[in-house]
This record gives C-alpha cells, structure tokens and sequence, in this order.
C-alpha cells in the first residue's frame, strides 16, 4: 500500500473509532473532507438525542436529520405548529419513519398549542403513525402527548400498545392535557386504571379527572416488584364533586415514599374554588402552579405553607391583569407569601405574576428565604402603600426595591420588565399557550430517574 | 516460556514468546482454530502484514505484555485523546505511512490497546484544523463537487445546531 496514500479508505471499523475519539466540531471537519468520511459523521453514538422542529424554518434541517438520523436515534422530539396541517403531515411522516427505527426509545411530542387543525385527514394519519411508532420499537422507555387535548382522546389505542410491547420497561409516560375549553370538556375513556401494568414507571403525568378511587388505589398498591413512582404531575380543569380522600393520599406516599407531586391548575377556576378541598395534608405537593383561574386563593395558600412546608419547592402564579392585577384580601396579620416565604424551608422559586404584591412583603420575603433561586415579580404589580411613600418618583422607588432585594439575595435581582410578561396576561385575545406551554412541557421531558 | 513462529507477508520469520502475541485476538483465534500447540513448529502465516511492521507490533507487544486488559468499551472513555504515555508517544514517532500500516495491522490483528492508541495519534492530527489542513496532513482528495461543498457547508450548519 502507497505510504499515506490510502487515509481516505482506511477501514470502517477504523473510522468510527478515530470519529469517537473527536469532538462534534472536529467530527463535522474531518467529515466534510471527503465523501466517505462524510459517513462517519451519522453514527447513532454521535445523535443520541435529536430535536426535530418542523416549522418553515426548521423543515429542511430536519428533513435532513431524519434522512440520516431516523433510522437509529434513541429520543426524538419533535415540535410542530399543530394548526398548520401541513405540519401536522410532517409529522406523521416522520414518525413513520420513526416507527422503522426499532430502537427508539424515547418520543416527545412538542406541538405548538393543545389542539390540532382539524382541516383534513392528516389527524388520522398522525395517530396512525404513532401507533406504529409504539407497535414496532421494541423498547420504549419515555412517551409524551405535549398536552395535547386531541391525542388524550385517541391514547386509549396507544395505552393498549404500550401495556402490550412495553409494559415491564416503560419508565415516563405523560398524558396530562390542556383543554381548548377548560369549562367544558369530555374526560375520554381510555382505561388509565391499566397503568399498574407498568411495573417501571416512575414518572407519569394526567389530567385530575384521571384520579378516581379506582386509579389513586392502583398508584396505592403497587406490587413487590415494581418501582415506586418518583414524579405524579397532575393538571386540574374541571372538578367533580368528590376529591381523593386524605387516606388515598397516603396510601399513595405509602407505596411511593419518594414521590413528588406537581399540581398545575390550568384555566381552571373550578380547581380554585374547590381547592381548599383537593389539597390533602398527606399530599407530598412539591410545585404548585396556577394559570388564568381568575382569582387567588389566600386560605389555599395558608393551607400550603402550612402543610407543604417540608416539601414545597416552587409555586407559581400567572394571571390575567384586566384593569390591575388581582388585589387579595388577607385577614391574617402576615402576607400569605411572606408566610409561604417564611414556612416553607425548601421553597426554591416562587412567581407571581398578575397579583398585586406590596414592596415591603417583597423585601420580607427576599430575607426571609434569600437561597430563592427565582422570585419572578414584574414592576407594573407591585405598589406602594401610602406611608411609604417617600420617593421623589417611581424609578426611584423601584431601583431602591431592587437594591433592597438584590442585598437579601446575595445576587442581582430585578424586577421582570414589562416585556417579559406574557401578553396574555394583559390582552384578553392573546394566546394563552406560550404563558405556560414551556413550563408544562418541562415536566413532560425524559429524565433518566435512577 | 513456549515460543511461537510469526510469518510475516514478506517472508520473515519472527519467533515470539506466545503470552506476548495473545494480545492479538487474531492470533489467539487462529492458534484455537488451527489446533495449534503452543510449541508446533508450524510458523502462522500473516499475509496482511509486513515485516517492518510485525517488528513494530511485537516490540510494543513486548512493552504491554505485563498490561491488565483493556476495559470493555465505555462511552465516556472513547473521547479522551491526551492520555498517550509517553512510551505510546515515542514509540508512533514515526512518519506517516508507518503509523497507517500500524493501525492496518492493529486492526487485522486485533490487538485494542494498539488500536485505541494509534487512532488516539490520528485524532489529534486531526484536532482544530480545518477540512482543507486535515486534507492535506492526510493526502486525502477533495472528491466533492462545488454543487456538493455548498451542501456540505448547509448541512454542518444543520449538525451544529443542538
């Protein structure tokens, strides 16, 4: 063999070993020299996770990617405007073919808003594909809906393929939703009491509706050899008349010790008016979130600071500012917040948007708990009660709040610009998705849980 | 110590101590295979190498022979590049085509250390430099058309997005 003369055509074994030993900019280097190193580029040790966005601007990276990449990839997650049915159709080709890749582990579905365009077929042939997507790999470990209201009703299907192929590995399955009206609503039957046929699951997420005695004693008696759940995220809309009883709620701790539960009240001022009755002592609440209920709850909050104390590590609250954010009536001597602020000894983010917050409660809270990680107040909510008004002007007042609360939390903290708000909080027609969309769907992410 | 009898493709006869040579998967698989006993006098023959470059393998055979075995593939452990000892390091000083012919053999021969060595070598010839300097240090020919580079040049785009 010619001296140096052969590099190109070194054997493939060979390749993919100097290939492994790169980083990703030295890879894509070396694999621009010439076609057949081109190839070493795409081996499925080098894309363990793709994201494939589908949108017009997206579309020809991923068409790429999944021209290379599909056929091996262990997670995929793919976002898509799920009211663009051309989108939509993408999507069910790929996961077509997703569904050839055998050893896909880990599907997420990103779509842009909880419902889809219902223009044409291409519903039908989404759900199609993800049927094949879950009947042919043979291994999942992670499913995903992305809250979409419309693949909630078609999953009853998806449950039966996943309990058939997949039941001993499953380990994250979210079927949790946001409704497109929360006020009125089917709860579909799609058999969710199967779900102890799970015997790895540690992360699932559903819709409240889903918690009937049936379900919290499936979740309560988990067999010997199966793992106990560690994550339970739960989204409330409507509520009936009967919530899961202190009893099922321990039952449930009982057989899950480490598990932490998320509850998301989603346009659901339903789930505020009965929330004094859905918090449970025993309940291991560890987020508690709420968007566009129309009101907050003061006695919900005590009752969370009180019983949450060990466990509660972030609460959030976003709502909608009509005229001027949400003025709540305390009884108590303390602030509700500060006492959240104050009881609650792992609490690690708390927002408040569209609640109107007194400059003096922030800076308690800020003192009380300095390790916050995130106190999210924006400037246009927060007031000044008449003795404390001492400042030339508002820009004044502001940055001596800032200040104040910078000094307690050891590190620079502002107040969040009026930009930063989402504009459904101020424009009644303005999409409400993207003011919770991405916190929902970082709960419904694939996280290895040992 | 038993001996064994290399016949390199350009008819040299080594003689090697056979524990030294057992790092060779291939050479332990044709010893079971062939029946052999450790002290035939039956030379095994190695057509796809030649004897500079079986002298080369034995020699860092000989070094290593003492080594505990390498660890079965590891994810984390494929990426690193500068842990090289500096024996490694001396011993592939050497030009080009020698260090091809060593990878050739340490692949034919199956020998891990030596190959996880010598790709360690090749990969940080190719570190931080440019599709058209890693051409050039390898010899290697821009087989792509200008229609092609263009593609080429979109797609690094695409890959280097997360």
């Amino acid at each position: 063999m010619a001296a140096g003369g052969g590099w190109a055509s070194l054997p493939s074994v060979v390749l993919e070993h100097i290939f492994s030993k790169l980083s990703p900019k030295d890879r894509i280097s070396a694999a621009s020299t010439c076609h057949r190193w081109r190839d070493f580029m795409f081996l499925p040790q080098f894309w363990p996770v793709i994201t494939f966005n589908l949108s017009y601007k997206g579309r020809p990276r991923s068409r790429f990617l999944s021209s290379k990449c599909a056929k091996f990839v262990r997670e995929a997650i793919i976002e898509f405007n799920s009211t663009r049915s051309s989108q939509v159709w993408d999507c069910a080709r790929l996961l077509e073919l997703l569904s050839r890749n055998g050893q896909l582990e880990c599907i997420s579905l990103r779509p842009s808003n909880c419902y889809f365009d219902e223009g044409d077929d291409s519903l039908e042939s989404f759900i199609e594909s993800l049927h094949l997507v879950v009947k042919r790999n043979r291994r999942l470990l992670h499913l995903s809906l992305g809250c979409t209201e419309i693949l909630l009703h078609n999953s009853q299907e998806v449950l039966n393929l996943l309990i058939k192929y997949h039941a001993p590995y499953l380990q994250s399955l979210h079927l949790a939703s946001v409704k497109e009206d929360s006020s009125s609503y089917d709860i579909p039957m799609i058999g969710l009491d199967r779900i102890s046929a799970f015997s790895n699951l540690r992360s699932l997420s559903l819709d409240y509706d889903f918690l009937t005695p049936k379900l919290m004693s499936s979740l309560a008696s988990r067999q010997h050899n199966c793992i106990p759940l560690s994550c339970l995220f739960v989204h409330v809309h409507r509520v009936g008349q009967q919530q899961p009883s202190d009893i099922m709620w321990k039952k449930v701790v009982e057989a899950n010790p480490t598990m932490e539960l998320t509850l998301n009240l989603v346009h659901s001022p339903e789930g505020l008016q009965a929330l004094l009755d859905i918090l449970r002592p025993s309940m291991p609440l560890t987020h508690f979130r709420q968007y566009f209920c129309g009101d907050i709850s003061v006695a919900s909050l005590n009752i969370i600071s009180r019983h949450y104390r060990c466990t509660l590590r972030s609460l959030t609250i976003v709502e909608a500012i009509d005229l001027q954010p949400i003025i709540y009536s305390n009884y108590n001597t303390e602030d509700p917040f500060v006492m959240l602020a104050w009881r609650c000894t792992r609490l690690e983010s708390l927002k408040l948007i569209g609640v109107s917050m007194d400059q003096k409660d922030l800076v308690a809270i800020a003192r009380l708990r300095a390790s916050l990680h995130e106190l999210v107040v924006p400037s246009c909510c927060v007031f000044w009660s008449e003795e404390d008004a001492d400042y030339c002007n508002e820009d004044e007042a502001l940055l001596d709040l800032q200040f104040k609360v910078s000094e307690s939390l050891g590190r620079r903290w502002q107040l969040l610009p009026k930009f930063c708000v989402p504009p459904a909080v101020f424009y009644r027609d303005a999409d409400a998705d993207n003011a919770y969309m991405s916190e929902l769907l970082e709960d419904q992410v694939w996280r290895m849980i040992t | 110590m038993p001996n064994i009898k290399l016949h390199s493709s350009d008819g040299e006869i080594f003689v090697v101590d056979v524990e030294i040579v057992k790092q060779s998967v291939t050479i332990r698989t044709m010893l079971e295979d062939l029946g052999m006993d450790e002290d035939e006098d039956e030379p095994v023959p190695l057509s796809n190498v030649n004897s500079a470059i079986l002298k080369k393998v034995i020699q860092w055979c000989t070094f290593h022979k003492d080594d505990p075995p390498p660890p079965e593939d590891d994810e984390n452990k494929e990426k690193r590049t500068d842990d090289i000892s500096s024996w490694d390091a001396e011993f592939l000083k050497v030009d080009q085509g020698t260090l091809f012919e060593l990878i050739l053999a340490a692949n034919y021969l199956d020998i891990k250390g030596l190959l996880d060595v010598t790709c360690k070598t090749v990969a940080n010839m190719i570190k931080g430099k440019s599709p058209e300097e890693i051409r050039k240090t390898f010899n290697i020919k821009n087989d792509f058309t200008p229609a092609e580079e263009e593609q080429v040049r979109k797609e690094n785009e695409w890959c280097e997005e997360k």
